[in-house]
């Protein structure tokens, strides 16, 4: 099991500095995590540039439970490979809360999207594929969103909260990479 | 029989608009085939119609793509169709790894003229490796049929694709999309199927591996999607010429009547209000976003047309400083 990261001794140095509150928050919530598999469990980001017809045309984010970010950037994008940052991991939790927010409130988003871009004759050239998901102990996807050309319709009709919100959701995982960059740097 | 029939097409269609998924005219589809899209400046008049094209003023990257702005702008003012027109690697002036802005301009800006792609593409849910079949509609059993036929090549003329209602104008009695048939108009290109030759059982598209397969080597349409790595391809192709001159023979769709059309894009420099406007900002790739308005049956115009291309801090771009016609430029350049 991936908790056994959770279960690695603590050096007797590091435990001198923590106080006993602090200790039995941090074990709380370690064994929160552990016991409901979180930390085998990660959060994923992929945005497919289908106009790129190269192999290599997903940006893909992936951010563990544990808190390390990784970072795919495909060839076509400015500082392609690999990227990594350690976050701490209330951002997986609050991006975990998004992300379950999202799955729930954009249930209807692309067929919503279609009847008012067909009612208002609205059309968006080369579409790219938002995904979103959660990965759990099993590797199987949760929580999944898909959207398609996110930015270039969250533009085209700001006034759509389902956009906005899920838009903003990308927005935030853009700004984790751009951590993940500077780290590298 | 290698006989694919895609049911997986409907799941991620339906993340797209219906009215998304396009022709080789944007706003056609299965259940609208006939539709043909003209320049923001036609309202059924015929004469010189001008379709002015300008830099946002608050793109990134403006000093950049200024040449590749003017070369898009005299390039589809030329219609000049050119074979072959992809030049690779060490025949382009394009690093290795980049890709190149001024030619996914030129497809993008094709898009806010009305065009769209003449292959299934990535509108039609499909995958990679199918999106070169030709343009068309589901048809009534609501998945596309795909089968290349006995040459292996999707997108030629000897296809299998079931009910799907073709959405590709081809020459008539000919299809070739690599030949220029004249006059361009409905009597000499067609959507019917019934016009194709006989032993072809499809359109064929103007993809590049069909154009090998006939003859035209390192030659697409620009309006096939599809960008590559280090590869130049910034002059249109016949099919390109073709499917703009059919919209120009007007709502009649018969050339040398009185409401034909030319239209003349007119490079306005940074500013806002043009009919076509260009942005380097964010973290999409490109896209062309419009609106339409019907001018008649079956024929509308594009409004409100903007391209939006990444941000060069995201997307390695290149853009090319070589100027299509050096004096334009330089006094372009001087009045700004």
């Amino acid at each position: 099991m991936r908790c056994k990261v959770v279960s690695e001794p603590q050096t007797r140095e590091n435990v001198m500095y923590l106080n006993i509150k602090g200790m039995r928050l941090l074990m709380t919530t370690l064994l929160v995590l552990c016991s409901s598999g979180l930390l085998a469990q990660s959060l994923v980001y992929e945005r497919e540039f289908t106009l790129i017809a190269e192999d290599d045309n997903t940006l893909r984010m992936e951010l563990t439970a544990a808190g390390i970010l990784t970072v795919h950037r495909p060839a076509f994008m400015t500082e392609p490979g690999r990227h990594e940052l350690s976050v701490s991991q209330a951002i997986y939790l609050q991006l975990a809360d998004q992300l379950a927010a999202r799955a729930e409130d954009s249930r209807h988003l692309s067929s919503d999207i279609q009847q008012r871009a067909t009612a208002e004759m609205r059309y968006i050239s080369d579409p790219e594929i938002s995904r979103f998901y959660r990965l759990d102990e099993q590797d199987r996807k949760t929580d999944s969103v898909s959207a398609v050309s996110l930015e270039a319709w969250a533009g085209t009709y700001p006034d759509d909260g389902q956009l906005a919100r899920l838009s903003e959701l990308e927005q935030q995982w853009y700004q984790l990479m751009q951590g993940a960059m500077e780290e590298d740097q | 029989m290698n006989r694919l029939t895609s049911i997986l097409a409907g799941s991620l269609l339906a993340l797209t608009s219906g009215s998304i998924c396009a022709g080789a005219f944007i706003f056609a589809d299965g259940d609208t085939a006939n539709r043909i899209a003209h320049p923001s400046s036609y309202f059924g008049s015929g004469g010189e119609i001008t379709v002015t094209v300008c830099i946002a003023p608050g793109s990134e990257s403006i000093d950049d793509m200024q040449v590749s702005v003017q070369n898009t702008v005299e390039v589809w003012n030329s219609r000049e169709p050119v074979s072959p027109n992809l030049f690779l690697g060490g025949s382009n002036n394009i690093p290795s790894g980049q890709i190149d802005f001024e030619s996914t301009l030129l497809h993008e800006v094709g898009h806010c003229l009305g065009l769209a792609h003449p292959n299934l593409a990535t509108e039609s849910g499909l995958p990679a490796a199918d999106r070169d079949y030709t343009q068309a509609g589901q048809g009534a059993n609501t998945s596309f049929d795909i089968d290349p036929g006995s040459d292996g090549i999707k997108g030629s003329a000897d296809d299998l694709r079931g009910d799907d209602v073709n959405l590709h104008w081809f020459n008539v009695g000919i299809n070739n999309p690599f030949i220029l048939t004249t006059p361009i108009d409905s009597s000499s290109y067609s959507r019917n199927t019934a016009d194709l030759p006989g032993d072809d059982t499809f359109p064929a598209n103007a993809d590049r591996t069909v154009g090998n397969a006939l003859g035209f080597s390192n030659s697409e349409a620009v309006m096939q999607q599809g960008a590559f790595f280090d590869e130049d391809q910034r002059q249109l192709g016949v099919d390109d010429v073709a499917t703009l001159g059919l919209g120009m023979s007007g709502i009649d769709q018969t050339a040398d009547t009185a409401d034909d059309y030319i239209p003349v894009l007119e490079y306005g420099g940074v500013a806002s209000g043009c009919d076509i406007t260009i942005e380097v900002s964010g973290t999409s790739f490109a896209f062309c976003s419009v609106g339409g308005s019907f001018i008649a049956p079956d024929h509308l115009r594009v409004i409100n047309a903007e391209v939006q291309l990444g941000s060069a801090s995201e997307i390695a771009w290149f853009f090319n400083q070589t100027p299509l016609n050096p004096d334009e430029v330089f006094e372009d350049r001087f009045e700004l």
